[in-house]
């Protein structure tokens, strides 16, 4: 077996101290919960829950006897049902970090709130990367009604890709129709419960409590058998302690709360341990992702998960620099992206986000892609036997002199050991760059998502399918008194 | 049409099937088939195949390594099956070699290779070749250029003695010198006579061209 290059932030004791003081906080201070359908199951399950007041204070047996219902492995299948994103182990799996507001105009650079046509573009050029395994719904349309955007989102991602999905709503009746939409995908509801297609994220609102909305789905989807990806966030200095430490308790409490709750809902039910902790920038005010305590923080929350035997995410490879390709992004990127990947977080979320995940970039997608392949290579490790060791070469060579060069040895491994990054990365010698134009990181960046939306063609949704979908949105169309929507059903 | 074995000895030089390659090509001799023929048609056809598919970035250098080093071997098996006739397609035959005093032999084989890939006659002499053999070399295969590499500051000096050989054999009308490697410039090319210098493979391969008069410019 092959080394892996593993991170490990904490010591066993150290998990074992987080863990104890977390189940401590839930139970002595507990959980405001905006929910009567889950504070019933908790009161069901021995909490002691007040109705009133919407709290639930979990003993810790009942956390601790909930975590071993949930699975270590999850995996999700694509449109056409195929296996697709395996979360389990130290495997990962990298997907666009989701809902920004904004995008950077892949033509002027610019500043701007997203449409429909960016949903879809964006969609596709995601669907083209080879090291990007999953599809999210990473931007927000303004040309559509706010609480329309989420289902609507969803509506395009499966029409215009085959990947995967991580999505969420904006709304209480949304789910409903996402989950209607996912089951004509897969066709049925026991078919989407034995394959997949799509995760939800539901968020926690640090410190210690569940919002109605992200609970509603919590619950729903649990029964569906729909894997739920739980992502608490603390701001380090805001809504959660100044320490690492500190809010990586609160980070596991919170988390620990949404085990339970997926478990009550449906024993066995999958569930994803992630995060989006930030640390709170104490001069501007803002909640940096970059930071290398955001980083650090998710890295120990994934150590802990791991002892817990729970698939993992994460938001890391994000930037919080304004444009898409400068030393910023670049050092930002790499460093989440690297950490990550020895971290052995399983889902990695965050290709081609900016700005304290406000603004996506086609031009950062497409770069993060080549930084996963990076990564996806690095965690194979050096892989030592008697051929990688090629022992008959450096006998050969060494006694005959020559070059490794012209060696079927160097033929039939180049390929397998070394990653090809392909135009992003400048490897040219300088006489060559210099006469071929010159090219930035970001030109060459915009030259690939051009060359994806001109040539990449996504295999067209099956036809009945397609009418099954738009008879959905026409339903939530006209539940929210709306006519028509660009690229939406006629 | 029984020109079966052609096409196969092209597929299997792009493949970089070396053993296969290396047992159709005295199958075909037997075939009484022109060893010209197969060197155009079968070996040369099918590296430069390999060639266009690295200006595309879809094949690599290890594989054109590997395919220069069958048609060398293919080379050696047809040498007196090719007589006198020479290589009518070739765009020219090319001495090459690290001059005396270095041992620097990656660089210039690359370099060989890549000028093979594009159709040119290599005679690759290795390292530490001194003028003498460059230039005797050159006479005996009736070369159209020199191609000289050096990775040391220090015997750079010796291609300059190359080019002075050569005038005084009453060659240097005829044969072309290139220079190149990592301590060369164009300044240096220049103050010492050669005709052409490449930065790097690509550029090695456009001024043999030029020089033999395969691409204008």
């Amino acid at each position: 077996m092959t080394q892996r290059p593993q991170l490990k932030m904490l010591s066993e004791q150290e998990i074992q101290q987080i863990h104890s003081e977390s189940l401590s906080l839930l139970e002595e201070v507990g959980m405001k919960i905006q929910s009567r359908d889950a504070l019933e199951l908790l009161k069901e399950a021995g909490a002691s829950v007040n109705f009133d007041k919407e709290h639930a204070y979990f003993p810790s047996s009942l956390v601790e006897e909930q975590i071993k219902h949930a699975p270590s492995s999850i995996q999700l299948f694509d449109r056409e049902g195929h296996p697709a994103v395996l979360l389990e182990g130290n495997q990962i799996q990298f997907n666009p970090g989701s809902a920004a507001t904004h995008i950077l105009d892949r033509e002027t650079g610019a500043r701007r709130h997203p449409t429909v046509k960016d949903v879809i573009d964006f969609a596709r050029v995601t669907d083209a990367l080879p090291f990007i395994d999953a599809q999210s719904t990473a931007l927000i349309p303004a040309d559509v009604p706010p609480l329309l955007a989420d289902r609507y989102r969803l509506y395009l991602l499966l029409q215009h890709s085959t990947k995967p999905i991580i999505t969420g709503t904006f709304a209480l009746d949304a789910f409903d129709d996402m989950k209607q939409m996912l089951e004509v995908i897969a066709g049925g509801p026991k078919k989407l419960r034995d394959k997949p297609r799509a995760i939800f994220d539901t968020c926690p609102s640090a410190p210690l409590q569940w919002s109605e909305l992200t609970v509603h789905d919590l619950l729903l989807g649990a029964a569906a058998g729909i894997p739920i990806e739980l992502i608490s966030m603390p701001q380090l200095g805001a809504t959660g302690p100044i320490t690492i430490a500190g809010s990586l308790v609160l980070h596991n409490a919170e988390s620990l709360s949404g085990v339970v709750l997926t478990q009550l809902a449906k024993k066995g039910s999958p569930v994803i341990y992630g995060g989006s902790p930030t640390a709170v920038d104490m001069q501007y005010g803002t909640a940096r992702l970059g930071a290398i305590e955001s980083m650090m923080l998710t890295c120990a929350y994934a150590q802990i998960a791991k002892h817990y035997n729970l698939p993992t995410h994460g938001y890391m490879g994000l930037s919080d620099a304004k444009i898409s390709a400068d030393a910023q992004v670049g050092y930002e990127a790499a460093t989440g992206f690297l950490l990550a990947a020895m971290a052995g977080i399983n889902n990695i979320a965050g290709a081609g986000m900016l700005i304290f995940e406000s603004t996506q970039s086609y031009e950062k997608l497409v770069i993060d892609d080549m930084l996963a392949g990076m990564m996806k290579r690095f965690i194979t490790g050096v892989e030592v036997n008697d051929d990688t060791l090629a022992l008959d070469e450096l006998r050969e060579v060494g006694t005959k002199g020559g070059d490794f060069l012209r060696l079927r040895h160097t033929l039939a491994w180049f390929r397998k050991e070394h990653y090809m990054p392909g135009k992003l990365v400048d490897r040219q010698p300088f006489e060559s760059w210099q006469s071929q134009g010159a090219l930035t990181s970001l030109d060459r960046a915009r030259e690939r998502v051009k060359e994806i939306l001109t040539t990449h063609d996504v295999p067209k949704l099956d036809d009945s399918q397609l009418q099954d979908l738009n008879a959905i949105a026409k339903n939530f169309m006209k539940r929210h008194k709306n006519s028509s929507l660009p690229h939406g059903p006629s | 049409m029984g020109n079966e074995i052609i096409d196969e000895i092209r597929e299997e030089m792009i493949n970089c099937q070396t053993e296969r390659v290396l047992n159709l090509v005295p199958k075909a001799i037997d075939q009484g088939i022109d060893a010209t023929t197969i060197v155009n048609q079968g070996l040369t056809a099918g590296i430069r195949v390999l060639g266009d598919r690295f200006e595309k970035g879809e094949a690599y250098l290890p594989e054109l390594a590997v395919a220069a080093e069958t048609m060398k071997q293919a080379l050696e098996f047809l040498e007196p099956h090719l007589a006198k006739s020479q290589d009518e397609d070739a765009l020219g035959t090319i001495v090459i070699g690290t001059v005396q005093g270095d041992i620097h032999d990656i660089g210039k084989s690359i370099v060989a290779t890549m000028l093979t890939v594009a159709g040119f006659t290599v005679y690759d002499l290795g390292v530490e070749v001194t003028p003498a053999q460059f230039v005797s070399k050159a006479r005996e295969v009736n070369a159209d250029i020199i191609a000289m590499s050096a990775l040391l500051t220090t015997t750079m000096d010796r291609m300059q003695e190359t080019i002075e050989l050569l005038k005084t054999e009453k060659l240097d009308q005829r044969v072309k010198i290139m220079v190149g490697g990592a301590p060369v410039s164009q300044d240096f090319a220049d103050s010492i006579g050669a005709d052409g210098y490449g930065v790097d493979f690509n550029q090695a391969v456009k001024i043999a061209k030029r020089l033999t008069g395969a691409t204008e410019g």
